[in-house]
């Protein structure tokens, strides 16, 4: 039996290729996502191992704060570990952000959105290459020393053109310019950088200075004597040390760090191979098409099997492993792709601004099980059903002439009966997801997901009930510009519904994601436009410069107060911004959640006028107003009490006095400026609006603030057109790095299509020869066989934009709270740019027609060489 | 020639044969003989290694694979012995595939007449497999018939009717010669078959052997009996 299934596979080496490579690229994908992010935590464990090889026992400190600027040690208390028992040496450092740096030109320098940049003191007390700052070492020049000089690491270095010895400028956001002498350049780890954030070097008490942070530490390291106990010295640094600082041994903070990269990661590697079991899911499709087909054109060879004496369960198993062993091949060349594929992101990464250290491949046994069950369970349960058929074919079709390829016809009112009863539960599991109470059960994500998948499957059961009608259309346009191979190729289309509809089903898949992708994108394009040119009252706005991973950035308040001297500006509002915690009693528990809190002044509600209100718009001490959309999340009224807690000055209760609705608004927590200033220490501004006097535009009044503020290259000054731009120029980067991920599933469903089309040729060999004796020329002949695959993938992608559509709209009404005003159906190009095509529905539609035509290239090309008088006598 | 080497068979050998304008030229010899290779190239869907096929003036084996297309479906019709139609396509569409393919406007008329003639008029609109065999070849005729060929070449053509559908269609065949002056060729081996025709070329071994005016079953039986079939 295994030699029947071996010789299967071997006689249609086409139909081998084709179905192997659905498998090899969605297995590359998965298993080239686990070989990269496992080379890259491996490199991040061998660099925290190093780093922290010195160090017996690291000090830092905890908050409650995931996105604030951390707490920080005395130096009177750190200076306490040199009287502890066993402790030979401490070394303390201090981290923070809020510095910018400038190019030659004077300009910000800046890679386009990413993570802040970082300061840090990095020294070298004794001549050691200890290492004080999570892995990096000078490797070029010197360690800085003294309030003129600063190390950069080797990103910034490439990025500004740097070199050491070099005068370089420096812009702090709490004590403003800083003119330095570039001392050295700092590497992470054995090179590479880290995760594309930029750092920025000081000696302690200059780093101290230019975080305003005077006498304060972030941590520091420790050196014991010989022969001490290192847990009882941590024992005895506890002791002495605040109760928000942490002390563990190096060792243990090695891998703490390590643990945190690879948590980080993994969001990355989820992220990343989702995109390859999508490409799988496709390639199921295609994997059942194939087998699909192969059973019905091949039941005279099975009946003659069965004729034989093979039972239905040997037939069976004759196709079920021929489906093994394609999918094991298949398999085995993915994990071989996934290395290669690693090895490329490694090169092509850093090029596209990523830097991550690299490491020789790592190879994990998980990575080649995974890939391996995932290739051939996949094609083997793919070809389950198609198996199922093989068994039932009946012994007297081997003796009938006729029985080659007839579909049974299933009973179409069963088959919608079926399909729109499962499109319910489809439906119900994806509403209960978005917009029900899940309660304790599992969480919404789970139902989303399961709603989604079903209501695939609801259509895929339902679409060759449509599938006829809706190419029939299709070709009808189509007939009227080819004429007869337009006639053939609709009617070609329409002969078997329910393969058509699997072939479009691929498609579909990977055409959803996409409008999925495009309708959101369009949908978050429309709300900022929304927002920016509807609810926002103002000309121009003042924000800190190349800071985009950093919402509570801030610039100096004589940014405002030069502003204000500007006889074309009528009015302006300065705005504070920080992170606190929201913390509300309920009836049932507690909610706290991370927030960022605005302090306000009198004058905000002029400049982001919102829909409407309840109570006041202008906070008094001690009081706050929020978004609607957040009142609900709490369950707050006005009068209520809130407690925000800050990481500089602890928690201090506000009363609530107002609730505003509007897109403005989305998200804002308001409090006077005065509170916020007085909770976090700082008077520094994260954004400035201005309104210009009567008869003055935006660009003029851009023109008119802009020299003034020529000596703080730090700051922006934007019309909400610029704010826009930079928002379109965001979304488009975001959407093309998705179109990219998932061309491989476009791909696959387009090799699907080809698959199917080399069958339907094969099929129709007689036919064709018929068509070719009675006057059909090469030429027709391959545009028929075009045309068709042409009117099926549109079809699929029909079937997918509806669907994308829909999922993007339930997926919008379901954030409305996050702030989607409106819903945006990108039928035509955003902007004449590539992204601003990419992200059109018409344009995809236009594209797989034309897909479907270059895919069936080779299938068409076989048709047409199909030598007549041997097609006439073909069988 | 087919093959090279060991293997070379020649399907026809050193033949000289014509067929005649307006005349319905029967075809016949055992299996092997060759007709089907002859019909083949005469029709411009197989070539000759040596010498020369003329249909009217024009040599075909100086054409190109589109001239010989735009050939056949201007200047001859094909019947053959079975799955003659497109699945997909009308009787009526099938009947003017030829004429679509060519861009060439349907003679309505000339239409209607012939699907009357063969009684397939009330079956247009339906698909091949909602007719029966010998309504099938009839469309296939009538296909042939529409584009007003030169030569029509029917290979087998009541092959797999019954001898009622056979006889209508044959006696078709018949009248459009005689009716509108049509050429065929038929090849067959069936003598009653052959009968219908005006004259009869007898292959053996890629030659002619012979040949017969004005057949008759019988003279054609004792012809083939004669020639050792």
């Amino acid at each position: 039996m295994l030699r029947v299934s071996l010789k299967g596979v071997w006689a249609h080496k086409v139909r081998l290729v084709l179905t192997a490579l659905a498998i090899i690229l969605g297995v590359g994908l998965i298993s080239g996502v686990y070989v990269y992010t496992d080379t890259i935590g491996k490199a991040f464990d061998g660099i925290f191992a190093d780093a922290y090889s010195g160090i017996d026992i690291a000090i830092g400190t905890e908050s409650d704060f995931s996105f604030g600027e951390g707490t920080y040690l005395d130096e009177a208390d750190f200076a306490l570990i040199d009287e502890v028992e066993g402790v030979d040496e401490a070394y303390p450092y201090l981290q923070g952000i809020g510095v910018t740096i400038l190019d030659a030109e004077g300009d910000v320098l800046s890679s386009g959105p990413g993570p802040p940049t970082f300061v840090s003191s990095l020294s070298d007390p004794q001549g050691n290459t200890y290492r004080d700052t999570g892995g990096f070492t000078i490797t070029e020049g010197a360690y800085p020393v003294g309030s003129g000089q600063v190390a950069f690491d080797r990103g910034i270095a490439d990025l500004g053109g740097f070199e050491v010895g070099d005068r370089v400028t420096v812009i702090s956001d709490l004590v403003g310019r800083l003119d330095l002498e570039l001392a050295g350049i700092a590497v992470f780890g054995e090179g590479g950088g880290l995760g594309g954030t930029k750092w920025v070097f000081f000696d302690l008490p200059t780093a101290q200075s230019v975080l305003q942070r005077p006498g304060q530490l972030s941590g520091g390291a420790v050196q014991v004597t010989p022969g001490a106990q290192i847990d009882d010295v941590i024992v005895g640094i506890q002791a002495v040390l605040p109760d928000h600082a942490t002390v563990i041994s190096g060792q243990d903070a090695a891998e703490e760090e390590a643990a945190e990269i690879q948590a980080a990661l993994s969001f990355f590697t989820i992220f990343l191979s989702v995109f390859g079991w999508v490409a799988l899911f496709v390639g199921s499709f295609l994997i059942y098409n194939t087998f699909r087909i192969v059973v019905s054109q091949r039941t005279r060879e099975l009946a003659l099997l069965r004729a034989l004496g093979a039972g239905a369960r040997q037939v069976r198993g004759i196709v079920l492993l021929e489906a093994l062993t394609i999918g094991l091949i298949g398999a085995l060349l993915g994990v071989g792709f996934g290395v290669m594929l690693a090895f490329g992101l490694q090169l092509i990464l850093p090029a596209a601004g990523i830097e991550l250290p690299t490491a020789s491949l790592s190879i994990k046994p998980r990575t080649v099980i995974v890939g391996l069950a995932a290739g051939t369970v996949i094609t083997f349960v793919s070809a389950l059903i198609p198996a199922r058929r093989a068994s039932k074919v009946s012994v007297m079709a081997a003796l009938r002439a006729d029985a080659a390829g007839r579909p049974a016809r299933g009973g179409l009112l069963r088959r919608a009966l079926v399909g729109g009863v499962i499109l319910a539960l489809g439906l119900g599991a994806l509403f209960f997801g978005l917009f029900g109470d899940t309660g304790s059960g599992p969480s919404p994500v789970v139902y989303v997901g399961v709603g989604v998948g079903v209501i695939f499957l609801a259509v895929f059961a339902l679409s060759p009930l449509v599938a006829g009608p809706v190419t029939n259309l299709l070709g009808g346009v189509l007939e009227r510009f080819t004429g007869t191979s337009g006639r053939l190729a609709r009617r070609n289309a329409m002969r078997s519904p329910r393969r058509t509809a699997a072939t479009a089903a691929a498609v579909t898949i990977s055409i959803t994601l996409v409008a999925l992708a495009s309708t959101l994108t369009g949908s978050i394009r429309g709300t900022l436009d929304e927002v920016l040119a509807n609810n926002v009252d103002a000309e121009v706005i003042v924000l800190p410069a190349g800071q985009f991973g950093d919402p509570s950035a801030a610039f100096a308040p004589e940014v405002a107060e030069r502003m204000e001297g500007i006889d074309l500006v009528a009015d302006l509002t300065r705005i504070w911004i920080e992170w606190g915690l929201l913390t509300v009693e309920t009836p049932t528990g507690t909610l706290t959640d991370e927030i960022l809190i605005t302090g306000a002044e009198p004058n905000l509600a002029d400049f982001i006028p919102p829909d409407g209100f309840q109570g006041s718009l202008d906070p008094g001490p001690g009081e706050v107003v929020i978004e609607a959309a957040i009142a609900d999340d709490y369950d707050v009224a006005l009068g209520d009490s809130l407690v925000i807690e800050f990481e500089q000055s602890g928690e201090r209760p506000f009363t609530l006095v107002g609730i505003a609705d509007g897109p403005a608004w989305a998200g804002i927590v308001a409090i006077p400026a005065t509170d916020l200033i007085s909770a976090t220490g700082q008077d520094q501004h994260s954004q400035v609006y201005a309104q210009a006097v009567e008869g003055v535009g935006p660009d003029e009044l851009k023109a008119a603030v802009e020299p003034l503020l020529a000596d703080y290259p730090n700051v922006a000054v934007q019309t909400f057109e610029d704010l826009q731009s930079e928002a379109e120029a965001q979304l488009n980067g975001l959407l093309n790095f998705i179109l990219a991920l998932l061309a491989l599933a476009v791909v696959i469903g387009m090799l699907g299509v080809t698959n199917t089309m080399a069958l339907a040729v094969f099929e129709r060999t007689r036919e064709i020869g018929l068509l070719r004796a009675v006057g059909l020329d090469r030429r027709t002949t391959r545009r028929m066989v075009r045309a068709e695959a042409s009117i099926v993938s549109v079809f699929g992608a029909l079937m997918g934009i509806g669907l994308g559509i829909f999922f993007g709209w339930a997926l919008i009404r379901a954030l409305e709270d996050l702030g989607f005003a409106v819903f945006v159906i990108p039928w035509l190009p955003s902007s004449a740019s590539v992204a601003g095509v990419l992200g059109s529905l018409l344009f995809w539609l236009l594209a797989t027609g034309i897909l479907g035509i270059l895919f069936a290239v080779y299938p068409a090309w076989r048709a047409a060489r199909l030598k007549v008088i041997e097609a006439i006598a073909h069988l | 020639m087919y093959g090279w080497g060991d293997t070379r068979v020649t399907a026809l050998d050193d033949m000289s044969v014509a067929f005649t304008r307006g005349e319905f030229t029967a075809v016949m010899g055992p299996s092997g003989s060759g007709k089907s290779t002859l019909m083949h190239c005469m029709a411009g869907l197989d070539s000759v290694t040596e010498g020369s096929v003329f249909i009217g003036d024009q040599d075909l084996s100086t054409l190109s694979d589109r001239q010989l297309t735009k050939l056949r479906r201007e200047r001859i019709g094909f019947i053959f012995q079975a799955y003659n139609l497109v699945p997909t396509l009308s009787a009526s569409e099938n009947i003017t595939l030829p004429l679509d393919l060519a861009g060439t406007k349907v003679d309505q008329s000339w239409f209607d007449s012939v699907v009357e003639t063969l009684g397939v008029a009330d079956r247009l609109k339906h698909r091949p497999s909602e007719l029966s065999g010998g309504q099938q070849q009839r469309v296939a005729a009538a296909r042939a018939m529409v584009s007003r060929p030169e030569l029509i070449f029917a290979d087998e053509p009541s092959g797999n009717l019954d001898s009622r559908a056979s006889a209508d269609l044959l006696a078709f065949l018949r009248s459009a010669v005689k009716e509108h002056a049509q050429t065929i060729v038929m090849v067959t081996h069936d003598a009653n078959a052959a009968g219908y025709a005006d004259r009869i070329v007898f292959l053996a071994d890629g030659r002619v052997v012979d040949s017969m005016e004005d057949p008759n079953p019988e003279r054609i039986l004792d012809r083939l009996k004669s020639l050792e079939y």
